[in-house]
């Protein structure tokens, strides 16, 4: 098993400020905007981000929220291991809002599509746009894609993209992960 | 009367047209039964009444003190004029059900 | 592990304290659910649950009935008045007609004990015990546990103690079973015609004084008083019972302390307590309510997960 780093933690922190200034190039102060962070990798990014935005680009009142979509997931009953769910935490209403859904690695797609169901059980949303680390680029299963991108992977399939974020491993990194 | 031993009880069927026979058979083998699970067929042929299965309603409580079943299969009766505790059926695998639905109650402790 | 250590749920002396603790964690994902605008998940919409109730039950019965359909299940309800079956004597065959019909999970309440037993080893569906006669009610014993831990962070090390008739009381039982496998500490109290005489061999004190007992205990959840499966009289009067044993504002106030009031409903006002005493701050009963419906929808995933496609 081999890996190779492929962002180390000056990339990324560049990454995440370009990430937060295109966020706010749209989105202005978020007013009407949520950032939602998919259970239970996207959490970490998601709260980067929402950290950065309000304390290096000072927007007031930013609303953030953590999606669990293990109970939407298209694979239960079909897989070796039971599935175990993660917490969901959304305290505020997503009616007519503009919601943002952030992870770290877009691979198959198939989480977004069970992220977008669960998020129907909060309300309707005004639009929902995808924010992704990674977007591993031809390994879709499912016709969605990112609105926003840090980098663009071309893995092969047997290779994995491994997010480490700073509050639980040594450093923030990206590596590809060769079985 | 026939007396067929199978796994975990013993099915007597009456070959007589007469129930008091039966009854008086089934008396006279009462004590060595004592510890076996027992199943009574009683012919369709014999038009049994209430008051003839009544007879066997002290043997049904006894035996349900010593840990033991007792169930008749007969279709002729009304169930609902005999106490909830005693076990009429209308078919063998039923009341085979009842053989083993009992031994389960018994293993919980009851 | 993240599986539960049983194939059905037919009484909590099957379970161990992980699938307890599996359980709970799932049931707090479940009590979210429940409170979102939309509250249902699509996980078993390709399950069907048949509940089968033997004996009459509203609650229980709609509290599952609730469950699997915030699951999304495919639910079908059967109830068979006692006089149509008589003990065993219907319930593999309804149970096989059921099956036939592509029946998954069954959920059922019988007068009998053992039935769930019984039932798992002769049909191919997965067992849930909604109360088998004066033996178990497993769910019932998980909801209360869960809204002790919900209320006093945990169950282990807490004195609970259950009053009134322990001897016909399946949700009695289950809870003894599910307290002792957690660590609290467990006491009854009740006229002594209505403790079992093995109460001792389950490690369970008995206090026959109520003042007492309530001011040693941190939680007291307290018995129906259940005529209908009493066939004689255990104690003179329900105005005795009272008496002795009816738990009301002033004997509360008294304690020297705030104890936790649970009722597994439906509540006899007036007799084992009062309105005050249910409307309580201190009391949790409508909790449990709520708290029923998340765990069941626990356990009714946790088994689905096991059924393979």
């Amino acid at each position: 098993m081999s890996k190779k780093i492929l962002l180390n933690s000056k990339d990324i922190e560049i990454i995440l400020h370009r990430l937060a200034c295109q966020l706010i190039e749209n989105h202005n102060d978020f007013s009407n905007t949520v950032l939602v962070g998919l259970q239970p990798r996207g959490s970490f990014l998601a709260k980067r981000l929402a950290d950065l935005l309000k304390n290096q680009y000072h927007i007031k009142d930013l609303k953030l929220g953590l999606l669990d979509i293990t109970f939407y997931r298209d694979d239960f009953r079909r897989r070796e291991q039971p599935l175990t769910a993660t917490s969901t935490e959304i305290d505020f209403i997503i009616e007519d809002k503009k919601v943002v859904f952030i992870d770290d690695v877009l691979f198959s797609g198939r989480s977004i599509r069970a992220a977008l169901t669960a998020i129907q059980s909060y309300g309707r949303p005004e639009n929902i746009e995808l924010l992704v680390l990674i977007d591993r680029r031809f390994s879709r299963h499912l016709p969605i894609q990112p609105n926003y991108k840090g980098r663009q992977v071309d893995a092969i399939n047997e290779e994995k993209v491994l997010v480490t974020w700073k509050e639980t491993h040594k450093k923030d990194a990206v590596y590809l992960e060769n079985n | 009367m026939q007396i067929e031993k199978k796994s975990n009880y013993r099915l007597l069927t009456s070959n007589t047209n007469s129930f008091i026979d039966f009854y008086n058979k089934f008396v006279s083998i009462e004590e060595e039964t004592k510890k076996e699970n027992i199943i009574i067929k009683i012919s369709e042929t014999i038009n049994t009444t209430k008051e003839d299965l009544s007879l066997f309603l002290s043997v049904a409580k006894s035996k349900k003190e010593n840990g033991t079943s007792f169930v008749i299969i007969s279709r002729s009766v009304n169930v609902d004029d005999f106490p909830d505790t005693f076990n009429i059926v209308p078919t063998i695998e039923e009341a085979e059900d009842i053989i083993e639905m009992e031994a389960i109650e018994r293993e919980l402790g009851f | 592990m993240p599986e539960l250590s049983v194939d059905h749920l037919l009484g909590i002396k099957y379970l161990n304290a992980e699938d307890i603790n599996l359980i709970f964690k799932t049931a707090d994902h479940f009590k979210e659910v429940i409170n979102r605008p939309i509250k249902k998940v699509p996980s078993l919409r390709d399950i069907t649950i048949a509940n089968l109730f033997f004996e009459n039950s509203t609650r229980t019965k709609l509290s599952f009935e609730l469950a699997e359909k915030r699951l999304s299940a495919d639910v079908i309800n059967f109830s068979a008045s006692q006089s149509s079956v008589n003990k065993g004597e219907t319930l593999i065959d309804t149970v096989n007609n059921i099956l036939s019909m592509k029946v998954d999970i069954v959920v059922m309440r019988h007068p009998n004990v053992g039935a769930g037993v019984f039932l798992s080893k002769h049909v191919d569906a997965k067992i849930i015990n909604a109360g088998d006669g004066t033996h178990e009610h497993p769910t019932q014993a998980l909801l209360d546990s869960y809204s002790i831990r919900e209320k006093l962070g945990n169950v282990k090390g807490k004195k609970v103690l259950i009053v009134g008739d322990v001897l016909h009381s399946r949700v009695a039982l289950s809870n003894i079973f599910a307290l002792q496998l957690q660590g609290a500490k467990i006491k009854v109290c009740g006229p002594t015609t209505l403790i079992p005489k093995y109460i001792s061999s389950l490690g369970v004190e008995v206090e026959t004084n109520l003042e007492k007992a309530l001011e040693w205990c941190d939680v007291a959840n307290v018995l129906r008083v259940q005529h209908e499966r009493m066939d004689i009289n255990y104690f003179p009067s329900t105005r005795e019972y009272t008496q002795l044993f009816g738990i009301n504002k002033t004997i509360l106030d008294n304690l020297g302390k705030k104890i936790v009031i649970m009722h597994p409903g439906p509540i006899n006002r007036g007799v084992e307590i009062t309105s005050d005493v249910a409307d309580a701050d201190q009391s949790i009963i409508l909790n449990q309510v709520e708290n029923g419906v998340a765990v069941r929808m626990a356990v009714i995933y946790l088994l689905a997960q096991q059924i393979k496609r």
